[in-house]
């Protein structure tokens, strides 16, 4: 097999960061080849040089042999490369098959021919054994269906050669092993595909070769039957497994947070649980299964329609924000971009945003208190910034994720709820972010931690609790949980 | 980069306007004994304000030692008062002011009087400052002569004078629409069989002419309108228009009052019966100001005749604007 | 290693210019009125220009904090045209109430505003858009379209009124309300949270900030200092009209974006918004110096706008 794909001696720098270093990555015609490393590794940044958004510093790409040149989403179009980002590109009020020929309709004369654009999407997606509603807007389909409707696109243009990023991060499991069946039918057409992820075991299931990337850096590459998981880890890592995450405590546990027969209609339905202080809680479950709603709802950004929250044994009354955060309570948000930093402010702002009444002087706040509390969180959580007056927007992701949770410790929360909070940072601020929450517990604070990443769940909490569809369906402890577990808990089986 | 070319770009066209805008200036510098005449108008957005100030610009344009500086208020009150002081700056002789409401402006005029600069006002008559004078024409009294047209069309067609009219007046509460259908109805009051069946607001617009005469028209069912009176002209036309579009064109004579171009042409073609010129005073009130810039004794109140232009004189006739 | 180094300058040129292009732009635009037209640096034509950007200037500095939150006030023009009326309209019951009168009219009006807009989760282009038509039917109403003529004798020297015979007093009104608010803005919490609510609301919130508050108190702030800018205008020209404010929330607009105030909101700064009515102040002034007619008025204003716009557009990009 010859390479299609040529990417050599490829450096790319951004403004004091280095984000590629060197790298040299090929790809053969007809194989799956899984791109991995951690967040920050600089696979978007490889994604974006194929997409023609960005040129290299140094180095060059060679695409079926000839240098590649391609400027626009248009040029790259036109190589028969398509390319399917994690953030799906459909327009949400039109159907499958007009998002399908968008750009490229079908015409008859001057007016569109929908009979004939929606014949060949039947094709298409008959020839993936694909089945999807054609009629409704897409906004109505599941995530994974939208992601059917990309495929299904890149192959309407007849593309050779499909770069997926992170397909599956959005996923369950049985959509993910739909998906695999269309890799795999692509592969038998000839497709190339470029598969990134950083889920181990999908790369088992369907690629041919992986490679790894880690801090810019290339690592290796690798067929996919001289290697194992563990290895893997490694390359992607840069140590061992057990060296990621702190020794669970044994400090004294008293409880602090205890949440009674709490329902929120369609979303929640009657959570019953206990937060101790000094242990890390974790809280597991698919995406959509309750936990960030859980979260939300304990700490007033959503209204509940009933049940009882006690703090110290005492029931308090949460009806916003501030009332949870009068209690002790703080939460470091999923989606920091979104919810919890303003990219706008400064990171001395972004840190002092919530106690800043507290820090006031005759009205105006005392800026010297202010500079001295971003100081201290500064240099305690280790973020990495010329100055306290860089803008969050100009932070790495795990330096703003610091940001945020350096928010919640100026306050002195004595139960800090994190969601996802590892989520697109890099391994070396994911072991930050865990001797943190470690350090938090072993102070005494309850640490409540909704995760995604098994592992992290595995490897951090003194107990597990997992959610299904509203539900808490099972409780776990250190002691007891595997993966396997959580994910009977997760996908149904019994209580 | 881009930045610095933007600016760049900016501060060339700002010179560039600068410069046609300077040459203007600079040739009026150089004379001896200059004369500067301000002309400030409430905005420049209507033929009647335009033909105004080409007509001053014309008339001062034989003299030349006289240089006419002008400003608008872009129909705003503040913006008039900003255009005033900034022609105060630069020394004007005599200001000649064109608004259609003065209250905004008296503060300002009662200084401009104050620093010893006669003022005037042109096109609109407003009372109660220390106008010099007042040059234009004068709506209740075009009024009255409409009024009596109507009366002697109506006794025309009918016999006698009686008839079912319809008025547009122009915004509810404006002077000048007051004025207009004000004069016409005192004169229609002793006319008991005259019967004013509709009056209502056309906004001075064609558009909300159009609109009001066509459900006049739904109201009133052939030969139930013996007359239209719109108060001015782009009333008119759409009065016209709502006629054509419910082919009633020619049922009943249409008048309307300005005397602008389309106006005339309506005429030509017989769907407008008359109109009245209402002239925007430029070449009168120009001539008014030179001779207080001459020290020469001007009246109060310059009133300048109305003219009704019909299917007889139109032809010869110049519109207003 | 050479190449970093001349991006790092080069950036901090960029920089510099985010922060003082518009400050250089004014600058140049003195510099070739001065050169333009003798006239323009006449002590008495600069005073003028001071006192016309003054009024409008006060509107737009309450429009720049609506904008800073990411909400936008279309109803300040009828605000300030209601609130001038008042002060004509309430003379005979004293002039505490003449000048009271307008501003609670004001802050009312603006509070009411916010509410919607909070309340019932509207955009604020719809609500304020709906209340510039009822707030100047309201004035229509309350003065029966006519003009209210005469202000109280005492209250004239806000409009009218210049400090050692010659600085106007509005100018001065104008820069108190400038530092005022600019104060409040950079050294209070309720500052902080306004550019906070404007750069992630839901951020905001859940770092405990009373969003909705905060955006009601920014409405009503608006519309006070619309009803203050009411009040100068009243007694300035010594009546109260219906129509006075027509246009301005345009202009105001205008004065923040200028300015450097993003309408996306969260992105701003009183020192920008006072450039920017200047800016549009002194433009507008020579062209009537040299005789422009009002039509490439017009135009400019609007490049000017579009210029500033696309000057920020690459500002955004960057900091990207």
């Amino acid at each position: 097999m010859s390479d299609i794909l040529v990417m050599k001696n490829i450096t790319k720098k951004f403004p004091g960061v280095t984000a590629l270093n060197n790298v040299t990555f090929s790809c053969k015609k007809g194989e799956v080849h899984a791109l991995m490393g951690e967040n920050g590794a600089g696979k978007s940044t490889l994604i974006k040089l194929l997409s023609g958004a960005s040129t290299p510093t140094s180095g060059e790409i060679f695409f079926e042999g000839k240098p590649l040149k391609a400027k626009t989403p248009h040029d790259v179009q036109d190589l028969g490369i398509a390319i399917i980002h994690q953030e799906l590109n459909l327009v949400p009020n039109m159907n499958a098959v007009e998002n399908i020929f968008l750009g490229r309709e079908i015409k008859n004369g001057q007016f569109v021919n929908f009979k004939e654009m929606k014949k060949r999407s039947q094709e298409i997606l008959r020839s993936l054994n694909i089945k999807i509603n054609l009629e409704v807007p897409v906004r109505k389909l599941s995530v994974a269906q939208q992601q059917m409707i990309e495929i299904a696109k890149a192959l309407s243009m007849d593309a050779s050669f499909i770069i997926m990023d992170e397909p599956t991060a959005s996923l369950t499991n049985n959509e993910i092993d739909a998906l695999f069946e269309i890799v795999c039918s692509l592969k038998e057409k000839g497709v190339t595909i470029i598969f990134i992820s950083h889920h181990l075991s999908e790369i088992f299931e369907c690629a041919d070769r992986v490679t790894v990337l880690k801090d810019g850096e290339y690592i290796g590459t690798k067929d996919i039957d001289e290697i194992d998981e563990s290895s893997l880890i490694r390359m992607m890592v840069g140590r061992e497994l057990s060296e990621i995450y702190p020794d669970i405590s044994s400090v004294n546990k008293t409880p602090i947070l205890e949440v009674k027969g709490l329902s929120r209609k369609g979303v929640l339905d009657n959570i019953n649980f206990t937060a101790n202080k000094g242990e890390v809680l974790g809280i597991a479950g698919l995406v959509g299964s309750g936990r960030t709603e859980l979260a939300r709802a304990i700490f007033g950004a959503d209204k509940i329609d009933s049940g009882v929250i006690k703090i110290d044994g005492k029931e308090v009354t949460i009806n916003q924000s501030i009332d949870a955060m009068k209690q002790g309570i703080g939460f470091v948000t999923e989606d920091r971009k979104s919810q919890g930093l303003i990219l706008g402010l400064t990171i001395r702002e972004n840190i002092c945003i919530s106690l800043l009444k507290s820090i006031t002087n005759k009205a105006f706040v005392n800026k010297y208190k202010e500079k001295e509390i971003a100081n201290r969180y500064i240099k305690s959580l280790k973020i990495a910034t010329p100055s306290m007056e860089a803008k969050a927007v100009n932070l790495s992701g795990g330096n703003q994720q610091k940001v945020v949770l350096g928010k919640w410790l100026a306050r002195e929360c004595r139960i800090i709820i994190l969601d996802e909070p590892t989520r697109g940072i890099d391994v070396g601020a994911k072991v930050e972010i865990y001797n943190l929450m470690r350090e938090l517990s072993n102070n005494g604070t309850a640490v409540i931690m909704i995760s995604s990443e098994l592992p992290e769940i595995i490897g951090m909490s003194d107990r597990v609790l997992v959610m299904r569809e509203g539900r808490i369906n099972g409780e776990l402890t250190h002691e007891e949980v595997t993966e396997e577990k959580i994910l009977e808990y997760a996908m149904g089986g019994c209580n | 980069m881009k930045k610095i070319i933007s600016i760049l770009l900016m501060c060339v066209l700002i010179l560039s306007m600068v410069g046609c805008g300077g040459s203007q200036d600079s040739s009026s510098d150089t004379e001896e004994e200059q004369i500067v005449i301000g002309l400030s108008q409430e905005g420049l957005d209507h033929p009647f304000m335009v033909t105004q100030r080409e007509q001053i610009m014309d008339a001062a344009s034989k003299y030349p030692n006289v240089s006419v500086i002008a400003t608008d208020g872009q129909n705003s009150v503040v913006k008039q008062v900003a255009g005033i002081e900034d022609m105060l700056s630069q020394g004007i002789d005599l200001l000649m002011v064109q608004a259609s409401k003065a209250e905004g402006l008296k503060q300002k005029l009662t200084e401009v009087h104050e620093q010893g600069i006669p003022f005037m006002f042109v096109g609109k008559p407003i009372s109660g400052t220390e106008a010099v004078t007042m040059v234009s024409m004068d709506n209740l009294d075009l009024g009255h002569t409409i009024g009596e047209y109507i009366v002697e069309v109506l006794t025309d067609r009918n016999g006698a004078p009686k008839g079912n009219i319809v008025m547009l007046e122009g915004i509810p509460g404006d002077q000048t629409s007051e004025d207009r259908i004000g004069g016409a109805k005192e004169i229609l009051a002793d006319y008991p069989d005259i019967k004013i069946i509709a009056q209502v607001a056309g906004e001075y617009r064609r558009p909300e002419a159009f609109n009001v005469m066509q459900d006049i028209l739904q109201a009133n069912p052939e030969g139930t309108i013996d007359f239209v009176y719109a108060c001015n002209g782009e009333m008119a036309l759409g009065v016209i228009q709502a006629l054509k579009d419910a082919g009633r064109l020619g049922e009943m004579p249409v008048v309307g009052l300005d005397g602008q171009k389309e106006e005339l042409d309506a005429i030509k073609a017989g769907e407008l019966m008359a109109t009245w010129l209402y002239k925007p005073a430029g070449y009168e009130g120009f001539d008014a100001a030179m001779k207080i810039l001459n020290g020469e004794e001007v009246e109060e109140f310059i009133i300048i005749p109305g003219q009704r232009i019909d299917a007889e004189n139109v032809d010869v006739s110049e519109p207003a604007f | 290693m050479e190449e970093i180094n001349n991006k790092k300058n080069s950036m901090h040129l960029g920089t510099y210019f985010e922060k003082y292009g518009m400050l250089l732009l004014l600058l140049v635009l003195f510099v070739i009125c001065s050169l333009i037209t003798p006239v323009f640096l006449k002590p008495g034509n600069l005073l003028n220009i001071a006192r016309q950007i003054s009024i409008i200037g006060i509107v737009s500095i309450g429009m720049t904090l609506v904008i800073l939150t990411g909400g936008i006030d279309l109803s300040v023009g009828p605000i300030l045209a209601c609130g001038a009326l008042l002060v004509a309209g309430l003379k005979e019951y004293g002039i505490v109430a003449a000048f009271v009168g307008p501003l609670i009219f004001g802050l009312c009006a603006g509070l009411l505003n916010g509410t919607v807009i909070t309340k019932f989760k509207v955009q604020p282009f719809i609500v304020t858009l709906g209340a510039m038509s009822i707030y100047t039917g309201l004035g229509l109403t309350y003065s029966k379209g006519h003009p209210i003529i005469g202000t109280p004798e005492m209250l004239r020297f806000i409009g009218q009124g210049k400090v050692f015979g010659v600085i106007p007093f509005q100018a001065i009104l104008f820069i108190s309300v400038a530092i005022i608010i600019a104060i409040i803005l950079k050294y209070t919490p309720f500052g902080r949270y306004t550019y906070a609510i404007g750069g992630n609301p839901e951020a905001s919130k859940l770092s405990g900030i009373n969003v909705d508050r905060v955006t009601i108190y920014i409405y009503g702030l608006s519309g006070l200092l619309a009803g203050f800018a009411g009040i100068i205008m009243a007694t300035h020209l010594n009546v109260g009209e219906a129509r006075l404010g027509t246009g301005m929330e345009m202009d105001a607009i205008a004065a923040a974006v200028i300015g450097g105030t993003s309408l996306k909101g969260g992105s701003g700064t009183i020192f920008g918004t006072v450039i920017g009515i200047l800016v549009i102040g002194i433009l507008s002034n020579l062209l009537n110096l040299i005789n422009v007619p009002s039509y490439a008025q017009m135009i400019f204003k609007g490049l000017i706008i579009v210029v500033a716009t696309v000057l920020q557009g690459l500002h955004d990009k960057k900091s990207v």
